[in-house]
């Protein structure tokens, strides 16, 4: 389970004039339940997700993690619990498909054939031929094949929580297709907490069984599709899904 | 065992006998070395050369042994070696015995006051005494061109008030701010040049020679005014001291042998200038050794017997310079051609070539050592950044030549001052590159390494360090490449390298000396730069291009 208490957030820029990302946000997001946040860009969606992993710390209020405050654990190992995708996969250039899987299994001090058992495990896990793959290097690959890549990469400690930032937005269209219909039913089978932020309520309908949308620092309204289409909570809430809706496919 | 014992006591006797003969031999070689007088000379030319006539003079006319000790660095360290004992004779001038060695500020002038002065302060102060003049006088000396000086009818130095609007003048560091040089000079003769510029005393004969000047400061026993085809001008006025070489012997010698004085008094007066201008120019610029050139010139004198088959070519040199000095530039022509240069400098290239290595890897190491950790913390501490750039790039704009003298006072004259300059000159590229290459990695990359849960020396050593290879190298080949041009300037203070060669082929006006410091120092730079370029590429991941 993860649970925003009231969390506030605000940035002070170079002149020291404060800006609000996050309102107070209340949230809770279920075990094993993949959640959405959506909303249009700076809605502070991004940010929510960052105080996960304590990649920002709030202004004031609590982010809890199973049930623990996550300023009171060490961030490390926080962090170790948490897998983390960003868009594009944020794979490393300079390192092997097979060295990116590895590398926290590898930090973690795990001898050097289990890394590589678990590794392979990984990207079959992903479908990418292990073989095939462990030895090139990101710039050999594709988006979607690098996406897959950043996925099993933030499986590698077998985490209980998923933080998945934008983690198609650099696809096209047809391979986005492809990994989502891929990746729902891994998420059912593993039954990991998942997080993740997207624009695409389309995307968001596909993958989540709960989605939050916000707008400027605020969350406006949480639910499932049917919540959000049928009964909108607010006017905005109904435009925002009516062109997406429409605009969509 | 037993047999063991007996071999054991026939080494000891053995070893026995062979500590008596080597104790008798070294008793018998200093029972002789006893009667052997040394005699010193400063590391220049003349006065190597003024040490070997001597050395000659006494060996011929009585029956004691002669030994040269050459290279001593500088008057102090020639006179501490006769006060101590370490030489007995050497050849020292007035002026410098008066300056130097008593350490008078007052101006002393006449050659014969200024001579009668010093012996007096040395045999009552230090019982060190002068023996009759050579009679050279090595003093400062202005210069010019024969032909100019013909042509504007200047003889004397008070000739050049006339011309002291036009003539384009070049003095050395020293003399134009020396109160014995320039300022005093202008002042006794009431001279103002107008176009006055400091040029490097051995460059100068280049310029007057190309005719960008037209006079020059000189010494006036410098074997180049003979090459350079000059004219000294007359001292009417004897502003300059004198400086009258003439041998200095110790007290206790002269009382046990005073037949040396007595030998010595033969080359008294005997060597004028323009003879030593000669011998000088026929061991600097024909590469005769200050032995041969001092035998040819007592046997072409009769100062010595017979006529040495060894002193040769040094005789028909010198009688040929004597007589009619060298056109210009012959004296170039008449050196050894480049690969004998090379083939007789073969070793010492060897050496020096290692030695030039050994300081700038020095430099460069300890720079990295100090710079990528500093550029590392700059990256997140803008303050500390600023200051720290800002200081490196101060360095880097401080002439090398003075950044070394501002360590002399700090570290001395030796090869950690060297080091010291070239590693502060290598700071700048390497911790301005480290900070842009680790800076300059992706965010986004940095991001997702933090946010997987790697600790932050974790992140540096796993994903910025790698990732920022590339620029940090690029960092470390200029500072490789600069310090090995700087390196060369490390033979100013005598930490060796190829500066050496530069520096004496300036010094004696050799294009080949100077090419056998630059060639290989140029090449040096050239194969370091491929060979840290082959180690970048050999440690740049595949995955980055």
């Amino acid at each position: 389970m993860i649970e925003f208490r009231s969390v506030r957030k605000t940035f002070a820029d170079a002149n020291g004039k404060e800006t609000v990302a996050l309102h107070g946000l209340d949230l809770r997001i279920e075990p094993g339940q993949v959640h959405c946040l959506i909303g249009t860009s700076g809605c502070g969606k991004t940010t929510s997700l960052r105080l996960v992993n304590r990649l920002e710390e709030p202004t004031s209020g609590q982010v809890l993690v199973g049930g623990e405050d996550v300023s009171a654990v060490d961030v490390i190992k926080l962090r170790r619990r948490i897998g983390y995708v960003i868009q594009s996969g944020g794979l490393f250039p300079h390192l092997t498909i097979a060295q990116n899987v590895g590398v926290l299994c590898d930090l973690e001090g795990q001898a050097t054939h289990e890394v590589e058992q678990r590794v392979h495990e990984l990207l079959e896990l992903v479908n990418l031929s292990p073989s095939k793959f462990a030895a090139r290097y990101p710039n050999e690959l594709s988006g979607g094949q690098r996406q897959r890549i950043g996925i099993a990469r933030a499986l590698a400690l077998d985490p209980q929580y998923l933080l998945m930032d934008e983690p198609f937005g650099a696809l096209d269209p047809l391979t986005r297709g492809e990994l989502l219909s891929e990746l729902q039913p891994l998420f059912s089978t593993l039954g990991k907490t998942v997080l993740l932020v997207t624009h695409d309520l389309n995307e968001a309908f596909a993958l989540g069984q709960q989605v939050s949308l916000m707008h400027q620092g605020h969350l406006i309204q949480t639910g499932s599709r049917d919540d959000l289409v049928q009964s909108p909570a607010t006017e905005f809430v109904a435009k925002f899904v009516k062109t997406v809706r429409g605009g969509g496919s | 065992m037993w047999r063991a014992g007996v071999w054991r006591a026939g080494a000891w006797q053995a070893i026995v006998a062979l500590k008596i003969l080597v104790v008798s031999c070294v008793l018998a070689v200093s029972l002789v070395s006893q009667e052997t007088i040394r005699i010193g000379a400063k590391r220049f030319t003349e006065s190597a050369v003024l040490a070997e006539l001597m050395a000659q003079t006494i060996e011929a006319h009585t029956d004691l042994n002669v030994e040269v000790k050459a290279g001593l660095a500088g008057t102090m360290i020639c006179w501490a070696a006769l006060t101590t004992g370490e030489i007995d004779v050497y050849a020292e001038y007035t002026g410098t015995g008066w300056a130097t060695i008593l350490g008078q500020t007052s101006k002393i002038t006449g050659p014969l006051r200024t001579f009668f002065e010093v012996r007096r302060r040395f045999r009552d102060e230090h019982d060190v005494h002068w023996l009759e003049p050579l009679g050279l006088n090595n003093t400062y000396a202005l210069a010019m061109r024969e032909k100019t000086a013909d042509e504007l009818g200047i003889q004397r130095i008070s000739d050049l008030v006339r011309h002291q609007r036009n003539l384009r003048v070049g003095f050395g560091n020293e003399f134009g701010s020396r109160n014995d040089g320039y300022p005093g000079l202008a002042a006794a003769y009431g001279l103002q040049l107008a176009q006055v510029s400091t040029v490097e005393h051995a460059l100068a004969y280049e310029a007057i020679k190309a005719g960008s000047i037209d006079l020059m400061d000189v010494y006036s026993t410098d074997g180049k005014l003979l090459r350079f085809e000059l004219r000294v001008l007359e001292d009417d006025r004897q502003f300059f001291p004198p400086y009258h070489a003439a041998p200095v012997i110790r007290g206790d010698v002269l009382q046990k042998h005073p037949e040396i004085e007595a030998a010595l008094a033969k080359l008294a007066f005997r060597v004028s200038d323009i003879d030593a201008q000669a011998l000088n120019y026929i061991v600097d610029a024909e590469g005769i050794s200050p032995a041969d050139a001092a035998t040819a010139f007592l046997e072409i004198e009769g100062l010595i017997e017979g006529t040495s088959a060894s002193a040769a070519s040094a005789r028909r040199a010198f009688a040929r310079v004597r007589k009619s000095p060298p056109a210009p530039g012959s004296g170039v022509a008449a050196r050894p051609g480049f690969s004998e240069l090379v083939a007789k400098n073969y070793g010492r290239v060897w050496t020096l070539l290692l030695q030039h290595i050994g300081l700038t890897l020095a430099a460069v190491l300890l720079a990295i050592l100090v710079a990528v950790p500093l550029g590392i913390a700059i990256v997140t501490r803008r303050r500390l950044r600023h200051a720290l750039l800002g200081f490196a790039g101060l360095l880097q704009t401080i002439p090398s030549i003075a950044l070394l003298a501002f360590l002399i006072p700090v570290l001395g004259l030796n090869v950690r001052t060297a080091i010291a300059a070239l590693f502060l000159y290598a700071l700048l590229p390497i911790l301005r590159n480290t900070y842009t290459g680790i800076g300059g990695v992706t965010p986004s990359l940095v991001d997702a390494a933090r946010g997987m849960g790697m600790r932050p020396r974790e992140v540096l050593r796993r994903v910025q360090l790698p990732l920022a290879m590339p620029t940090i190298m690029a960092g470390i080949r200029t500072a490789t490449v600069i310090g090995i041009g700087v390196a060369t300037l490390a033979a100013f203070i005598g930490a060796g390298g190829l500066g050496e060669f530069i520096f004496e082929g300036i010094a004696l006006t050799d294009t080949g000396l100077i090419l056998l410091g630059a060639i290989p120092a140029a090449a040096l730079a050239v194969v370091a730069d491929v060979l840290l370029g082959q180690l970048e590429s050999k440690l740049r991941s595949p995955g980055v291009s």
